[in-house]
């Protein structure tokens, strides 16, 4: 699924895109967990393209990232940002999105959408 | 190649800074990236080890070969009481504050030694010391 059609489908807003080619980018599957050492175990071995789901806003889930060589992030419940995380998504070239519904709808709404990995 | 980077205890805003330094020192020596990915995990998980469970440590890379790249950590206490229950997965003793960041799901030992190569721990109140290795295989 393409990021554009994610962002969509979460009715999700931009917080900072690297460059606006990455709602072209196809995404393979997602994880989505509030615990980074979970996200570090799951997709240690993964080469697919994945798109990180958290309830998270601190920069742990910048280094969780930029680790895994995760380009995106959907921060759910409509989290407030702080400027530090934003610059760390800068700093990283990390993309981060944030979307008011919970993490549980997310999901939801993707696997509905077909996003099933 | 040594490189020696220190790591603050409970400076949870830094946490993983020393990790991406790592990445970064490695991807510029092309290390290839399915081993440069395990290197990172490990570190990471071991620089958020150090920030939440010591009272600080530092963490060195030391690249004696192409072939063979190890992390060293080494921190100043106080040690982990059970090497062998520490090693089982969501076994965690962390704080709220560690947990709020995201971590302390007992899973970090466990990656660090899934990670890599070869993995040494030994651990006294003086402190924790790991050695892991990395090899292409």
């Amino acid at each position: 699924m393409t990021l554009k059609d994610i962002i969509t489908t979460v009715q999700g807003t931009p917080i900072y895109v690297s460059n606006e080619d990455i709602y072209t980018a196809e995404y393979d599957g997602a994880f989505a967990s509030d615990l980074m050492s979970d996200v570090l175990c799951y997709l240690r071995e993964t080469t697919d393209n994945q798109l990180l789901i958290t309830g998270l806003s601190n920069m742990q889930i910048i280094h969780t990232a930029t680790t895994l060589d995760i380009t995106t992030i959907l921060i759910v419940r409509g989290k407030p940002i702080d400027e530090n995380l934003i610059n760390g998504a800068k700093k990283f070239g990390v993309n981060l999105f944030k979307t008011d519904l919970t993490m549980f709808e997310a999901c939801g709404v993707l696997y509905q959408a077909g996003f099933h990995q | 190649m040594i490189q020696t980077y220190q790591v603050e205890a409970n400076n949870y805003e830094d946490a993983g800074i020393v990790s991406q330094r790592v990445k970064q020192t490695l991807k510029l020596m092309n290390v290839p990236p399915p081993i440069l990915k395990r290197i990172a995990i490990a570190c990471y998980e071991g620089e958020i080890n150090l920030v939440i469970h010591s009272e600080g440590g530092s963490i060195s890379l030391i690249m004696e070969d192409s072939q063979s790249i190890k992390l060293k950590l080494d921190d100043v206490g106080p040690g982990i009481a059970d090497i062998e229950q520490a090693l089982i997965p969501g076994y965690s003793t962390a704080s709220r504050e560690a947990r709020e960041f995201g971590f302390g799901a007992g899973m970090g030992l466990v990656n660090m030694k899934a990670c890599a190569s070869a993995f040494e721990i030994s651990s006294s109140p003086n402190g924790t010391h790991i050695c892991m290795e990395f090899r292409n295989d």
